[in-house]
């Protein structure tokens, strides 16, 4: 069984991307409406609408959470040109409404790009303050913010040419020191000839300097990659979408960084042409056990893999082909035209619970109880509740250590 | 494992547990209250019989709270007083008539809140002294409340840069707060201005917090308060706010410490850790009368002679809470279980 | 593990059919749904979101019992663990105690679900069901893998399992008994059933009570039949007999029963001798007697009991496989305990996983058995992976833990035992947990701590000073940036503080800032925050002299924010113009070369003159005063 909770996310427009913070307890909301909307979930499971804003003069592509070290930070991108940095904060004005009212302002414009900015991500903690965003100008940059307190100042740190039109980047989150910071780059540019689309990119200490260390030999358009996180395994896993789902394991060889020869020992983990067609998203939950694939056959469809590393796919979800405009109407819908501030909604949430239909083998069995008479059963063997190990007799207290007497 | 311990199962975490006391017999009723999930409950148990000839906690009757329970203290019989993690204080009385449940006489909404986001801080701990009350929260606010009136009688609004952790009543016009730096501060009620009257601190080699503070029931000059890092200090405000005696005692923060209130030489702490501990000495006669007897809590820093038992094996999950009544001790624990430890000499 | 099972689906109501949808996920557990229109639909846009997340029974309150006291048996199995020597023993004990806590749960059920409404029984039931079914395979479990079989016959044990879980005909049995009436075959029209039910579950002492009540019970038959009963030999490990000499005396028991049978001396009952047949071992009979019984491995025991007493375990998995084979017994417990008896353990743990109990069942079972010893489970290559496998199902019910409000302590002390990825997803699942009141970040820190997640609680520490700052609270902001040791955030927290000063003039917090003790060396510019306040401390109790040789050294410590320069020359100016002097004349070069470096700030130009003059004329009275002491 499933629950599920709707949410009137109010966009004028298409929805391109949905992200939820660290705690899974805000969602930020981007739309082809120009807005960008903040949701705040309170303890009942209600989301509730706390900000809604015009973020950019054209579709927001993405929308992505900066580590909550770093405070209520968001970054979006637009077909515009640029991408965006925003904070939280609270007003601190003294008229009345002024103060205590949390409010999203822009930290940062970033206005490098020609053409389209496609996907911006942040960097994983360790590495500072790091956003990377990549455009169909075949770009990548990546910006720092060197006071991670002040998220005004944000400089152009590297900017990397890949040649092909970029869709989409994700950063390697995995923690080690034993490994530099790495972004996979996904390119949909559509020309089949070219003979990879992802590229891995590595930082070098040394020379400071981002270089191509990889070419996936991937010839369909890219529409999504993800790192997994790595839990400390001895190899990176990266999800990518294009015409199937692929997970591909890279491996670091060791000690042949001057040889031409490969960095990586690539394996290709799973390959799902399940989709029958596109693939459009791909998505890691927090531990990178789960893996989400969105396909153009309207269905999402959830990937793990065993403790034999087989992967295979342990959910669909799709619509039941009820129409949407049968869903209820949310009330006091917030006008859009409102740019900043909160408004406070009443939740436009609902939950409804969804059995699950199986194909041949149900997991999730309802068995008929009556050939199963259970036994009138009565109480435990022992009437005592776990404590701990009964064969273990109460350990004596440690001694105690006194300090010194303090001066009187 | 000891014979006398007996445990319940209630599918919440519980973070305090209190006996209602009777006066001339055994307690059989006693209250928990709950924490970290989305709804919390107070709860009214009653020791039973079942077939076995076995005495069990059953529930009387059970009342919603939001936020979690953070303190519970009994103002008389049957009226008590909650605080709550989303800074309300709540007086409820366990009616009788004509069946048994809460009833809830008066509710302090939002007086520990974060000015500055008007969000609500939680109340961490409160203590009374007859019918007053008075609170403190992570807003670093003391809150005196009397039980019969809806405002409070005072705040003291920024009685602390850091959050108050725990709170005591040393006499009526008398209170001790400790902190999340470990800084304890006597305020004198009489005096208006919104100072305290003393700062020490609870240990000069660090900066623990202040967990929980007990003074003896009888003499209420012996305090004792619990560390963040699982150690016991003990002062005779009396003489001067230097520590009588300093003891590395648990492994983890302790969570409370609980006099007994007719035998005082009995001392009891429980953990983070999942220890329960039993402190006494039986080099002093029980039946001294001597009135400037001095409690071995004073001189044990110079004679070290005090038992310490541990009533029962460390539990995998923090014990948040005690209560004694004679000779039976409830505890309550983060694995979601009360449990009651029967047969303790005191 | 097999691969032709197809994934559930899951219909979200409200959507059309191949609407183009996008699945992001919430955190471990949670997914968010949202919809894409394919290109050129003319359908209106419907910004829905759906936020999905599996129905976890456990979380149910009759059920978090149940977990709550499971996970204290497998905390103890772990430490078992490490002990060295013959723990099988131990681990029967801590087998029994599980099966007590199921058992213990099945009853707490079976009180509310009588007690409840139909909406709620409903969900109470399938409870019922899913953990009666749990106990009975793991009873069966414990008998052929925990428990240590004297002379591995067995029966016995079977037996046992199945009277426990199929004891209604017993009842009826002792009922009739009960009331001791002559002819009670005329009396209860149940009495035959009874017979039979007893008879399959080899309880011959009830056979032989109920004939003895039946009307005809002084017919020779009937006297017979009690005759046969009586004498038929009972296989015991302690009774003296070696296994063939038992079989030898079964089996010539047995022809003289089948003599009789040949003889028609029971024909005067058809329900007698029917029920001689079976005990005579006829398999049709058999067969036409499983209409009395609800599980086919009720059948497999009356049929070892009457065929084969001395079975041992490797013989078990032929009789179950027929059996179960001809009932056409497939529900999931069929199916595990049918692999139970092949020993099949591998098939066992994925049939145990369709069990709907949210892996509980598997996660400690299988870390049960491998305590034992018992787990050897082979991949596709022959390579032994039951560490793996171990670690997957206890690593993935912890998951499931972590991701409710409450029990995350319960769901870490799971993952603390996985030895190989557990404490890498426990940093990560520790961070993602909800911070609320600082009570529970405590506790969130305390599995930080024990586990040496040094940076994790540096982390946690910073955002809750964030969290603080945010609330105002920039004293609890610097305690908890104190903690995290986190120099950057500290010099940025007290930086405020000395901003704060500069525009306002009066410096906030000061109960703690007075107090900082040796924290003050967290960072330069706290020390430099700290000792200010000090001087503050000492000029306003009078203690001049500390206060200005307090400014000289910040002055020289080069800790000076820019920003501060002006404020703390203007401070100067009093301690200057005192009436006594304060400051030596090595102090007010000191002071000039200050204010030539630092003494440009905009702020102080109103100030500049009255500082040099004021230092001028310090410096004349000090000079004399010190000219007067060399000379003494």
């Amino acid at each position: 069984m499933f629950e599920a909770h709707n949410i009137n996310a109010e966009h004028k427009d298409l929805i391109h991307d949905i992200a939820y913070d660290f705690y899974g307890q805000r969602m930020a909301t981007c739309s082809s409406d120009h807005y960008v909307k903040v949701w705040d979930e309170d303890e009942h499971g209600n989301w509730h609408l706390s900000a809604s804003w015009k973020a950019h003069s054209g579709p927001v592509w993405k929308v992505t959470w900066a580590h909550p070290e770093f405070g209520q930070v968001l970054a979006t991108c637009s077909s515009d040109r640029t991408a965006a940095v925003w904070e939280e904060i609270v007003g601190e004005g003294s008229g009345p409404g002024e103060r205590g009212m949390r409010h999203w302002v822009r930290r940062t414009n970033l206005v490098d790009s020609r053409k389209s900015v496609t996907d911006v991500k942040f960097a994983p903690k360790t590495l500072g303050l790091l956003l990377a965003t990549c455009s169909e100008d075949g770009v990548i940059r990546i910006y720092e913010a060197p006071d991670v307190m002040n998220l005004s100042q944000w400089t152009l740190q590297h900017d990397i040419s890949c040649k092909l039109q970029c869709s989409c980047l994700s950063w390697n989150p995995s923690f080690s020191r034993l490994h530099a910071p790495m972004i996979a780059v996904g390119s949909d540019d559509s020309n089949q000839s070219s003979d990879g689309k992802v590229f891995i990119y590595e930082y070098s200490e040394s020379s400071r300097r981002w270089t191509k260390t990889q070419t996936l030999n991937i010839a369909d358009p890219i529409h999504d990659i993800a790192f997994a996180p790595n839990l400390g395994r001895s190899f990176h896993t990266l999800a990518i979408a294009s015409k199937d789902v692929q997970v591909i394991t890279l491996k670091p060889v060791l000690d042949n960084l001057q040889s031409g020869s490969s960095r990586f020992e690539i394996n290709i983990a799973a390959q799902f042409s399940d989709h029958d067609s596109t693939v459009w998203r791909v998505c890691w939950n927090i531990m990178g056990t789960i893996l989400a694939s969105s396909g153009d056959d309207g269905c999402v469809r959830l990937w793990k893999d065993n403790y034999i590393n087989n992967w295979k796919c342990v959910a669909v979800l799709k619509g039941d082909g009820t129409s949407a405009q049968s869903a209820e109407t949310s009330t006091a819908a917030t006008p859009p035209n409102h740019s900043t501030g909160i408004q406070q909604t009443s939740s436009t949430t609902r939950a409804v619970t969804i059995a699950t239909v199986t194909a041949e083998k149900p997991t999730i069995t309802v068995m008929c109880s009556n050939k199963w008479q259970a036994p009138v059963i009565k109480g435990r063997f022992s009437k005592s509740v776990w404590l701990g190990n009964p064969s273990e007799s109460t350990p004596p207290p440690p001694p105690i250590l006194e300090y010194p007497k303090a001066k009187k | 494992m000891s014979e006398n311990v007996q445990g319940t199962f209630v599918s919440e975490k519980i973070s305090k547990i209190r006996w209602k006391h009777e006066d001339f017999e055994d307690a059989t009723n006693f209250i928990t209250g709950s924490w970290d999930d989305p709804v919390n409950k107070v709860t009214h148990w009653i020791f039973q019989m079942n077939d076995d000839g076995e005495s069990y906690p059953a529930v009387v009757s059970s009342y919603a709270i939001l936020g979690d329970v953070t303190e519970i203290k009994f103002i008389s019989k049957d009226f008590f007083v909650l605080s709550t993690s989303i800074g309300t204080v709540r007086l409820l009385q366990i009616h009788e008539n004509p069946y048994s449940q809460f009833k809830e006489h008066m509710s302090w909404e939002f007086i520990h809140k974060f000015d500055n986001t008007n969000d609500y801080a939680s109340c961490t701990g409160l203590s009374t002294f007859e019918q007053d009350i008075v609170s403190v929260g992570e807003d670093g606010r003391i809150n005196l409340l009397t039980a019969g009136q809806k405002q409070p009688v005072r705040s003291i609004n920024d009685a602390d840069s850091c959050s108050i952790y725990c709170i005591d009543f040393l006499r009526h016009n008398e209170i001790l707060t400790g902190n999340l730096r470990g800084h304890m501060k006597v305020w004198d009620l009489r005096n208006d201005q919104d100072l305290p009257a003393t700062t020490f601190m609870l240990s000069d080699q660090s900066k623990t917090e202040a967990t929980s503070i007990a003074h003896h029931p009888t003499q209420r000059h012996i305090v004792v308060a619990g560390g963040g890092d699982g150690s016991l200090t003990v002062w005779d405000l009396r003489h001067n706010t230097y520590p009588m005696s300093q003891l590395n005692a648990h492994a983890k923060a302790v969570s409370e410490i609980l006099f007994h209130p007719d035998r005082p030489e009995n001392l009891f702490t429980c953990s983070t850790s999942g220890e329960l501990w039993h402190w006494n000495n039986t080099q002093h006669s029980k039946l001294s009368l001597d009135p400037t007897n001095t409690h071995w809590l004073n001189t044990i820093g110079t004679n070290g002679k005090v038992n310490v038992t541990s009533l029962c094996n460390a539990m995998h999950k923090p014990i948040n809470s005690i209560d004694i009544d004679r000779s039976t001790l409830l505890f309550g624990c983060d694995n979601e279980a009360i449990y009651v430890v029967r047969n303790i000499t005191v | 593990m097999d691969e032709n099972d197809s994934p559930p689906t899951i219909d979200i109501p409200n959507v059309p059919k191949h609407l183009r949808i996008t699945g992001n996920w919430v955190n471990s557990n949670r997914i968010g749904i949202y919809k894409k229109l394919a290109k050129g639909s003319s359908e209106k846009y419907d910004p829905t979101v759906y936020i999905l997340r599996p129905e976890i029974i456990l979380f149910s309150p009759q059920l978090r019992k149940l977990v709550n006291e499971s996970n204290g048996v497998f905390l103890s199995i772990q430490k078992i663990k490490s002990v060295s020597g013959d723990v099988r023993p131990e681990l029967l004990k801590h087998s029994k105690q599980y099966r007590s806590i199921l058992r213990a749960c099945i009853e707490s059920l079976q009180d509310i679900c009588g007690r409840c409404l139909s909406d709620k029984k409903e969900s109470l039931e399938n409870f019922l069901t899913i953990f009666y079914q749990i106990e009975c395979v793991w009873h069966l479990i414990e008998i052929l893998y925990v428990d240590v079989v004297p002379g591995d016959v067995v029966l016995p044990q079977l037996l046992e399992w199945i009277r426990f879980h199929f004891p209604s005909r017993e009842l009826v049995a002792v009922k009739i008994l009960a009331q001791k009436t002559i002819g009670a075959d005329l009396e209860y029209p149940n009495y035959w059933e009874a017979v039979i039910g007893c008879a399959l579950h080899g309880k011959l002492d009830l056979v032989r009570a109920l004939l003895a009540l039946h009307s005809k019970a002084d017919h020779p038959a009937f006297v017979m039949a009690e005759n046969v009963l009586k004498t038929m030999p009972i296989y015991n490990v302690y009774g003296g007999y070696s296994i063939d000499g038992f079989t030898t005396c079964w089996k010539r028991w047995q022809l003289e029963l089948c003599s009789n049978l040949n003889s028609k001396a029971f024909i005067v009952d058809t329900n007698l001798e029917m029920i001689m047949k079976l005990i005579a071992g006829e398999q049709d009979m058999l067969w036409q007697f499983s209409q009395y019984t609800d599980a086919w491995y009720e059948l497999l025991a009356a049929k070892l009991f009457y065929t084969c007493p001395c079975c041992k375990q490797p013989e078990l998995s032929l009789h179950a496989n027929n059996i179960s084979k001809r009932w056409q017994a497939n529900r999931p417990s069929d199916n595990a305990i049918r692999a139970v008896m092949e020993s099949n353990l591998h098939h066992v743990i994925k049939e145990i996983q369709y069990m709907g109990d949210n892996g509980w069942f598997a996660a400690h079972l299988v870390d049960l058995l491998y305590a034992c010893g018992k787990l050897k489970i082979l991949d596709r290559d022959q390579v032994e992976v039951s560490n793996q496998l171990h670690e997957s199902l206890i690593l993935e019910y912890g998951n499931t833990l972590m991701g409710h409000h409450s029990l995350w302590q319960c769901g870490a002390s799971y993952l603390i035992h996985c030895p190989v990825q557990g404490l890498a997803r426990l940093e990560i699942l520790l961070q993602s947990l909800p911070m609320g009141s600082e009570a529970r970040v405590n506790k969130i820190l305390d599995i930080a701590r024990d586990n040496k997640m040094d940076h994790i609680v540096t982390s946690i520490c910073k955002i809750q000073g964030l969290k603080s700052m945010k609330q105002g609270r920039l004293g609890n902001a610097l305690a908890w940036a104190l903690k995290a040791q986190d120099s950057g955030f500290i010099t940025y927290i007290a930086d405020q503080f000395l901003k704060r000063y500069a525009e306002y003039g009066e410096l906030d917090c000061r109960d703690l800032l007075e107090n900082l003790g040796f924290c003050m060396m967290a960072s330069d510019r706290l020390t430099f925050l700290g000792k200010y306040c000090e001087f503050h401390q000492m000029y306003s109790i009078g203690e001049f002299k500390e206060a200005a040789s307090l400014l000289v050294s910040l002055l020289v410590s080069n800790l000076t924010p820019k920003y501060f320069w002006s404020i703390l020359l203007s401070d100067a100016i009093p301690l200057l113009e005192a009436k006594d002097v304060i400051l030596s004349s090595s102090d007010c070069f000191e002071l000039l070369r200050c204010v030539e470096a630092h003494g440009d700030d905009l702020k102080f130009q109103n100030k500049i003159e009255i500082f040099r003059l004021a230092v001028a004329r310090n410096l004349a009275r000090a000079l004399s005063l010190e000219g007067c002491q060399v000379e003494h």
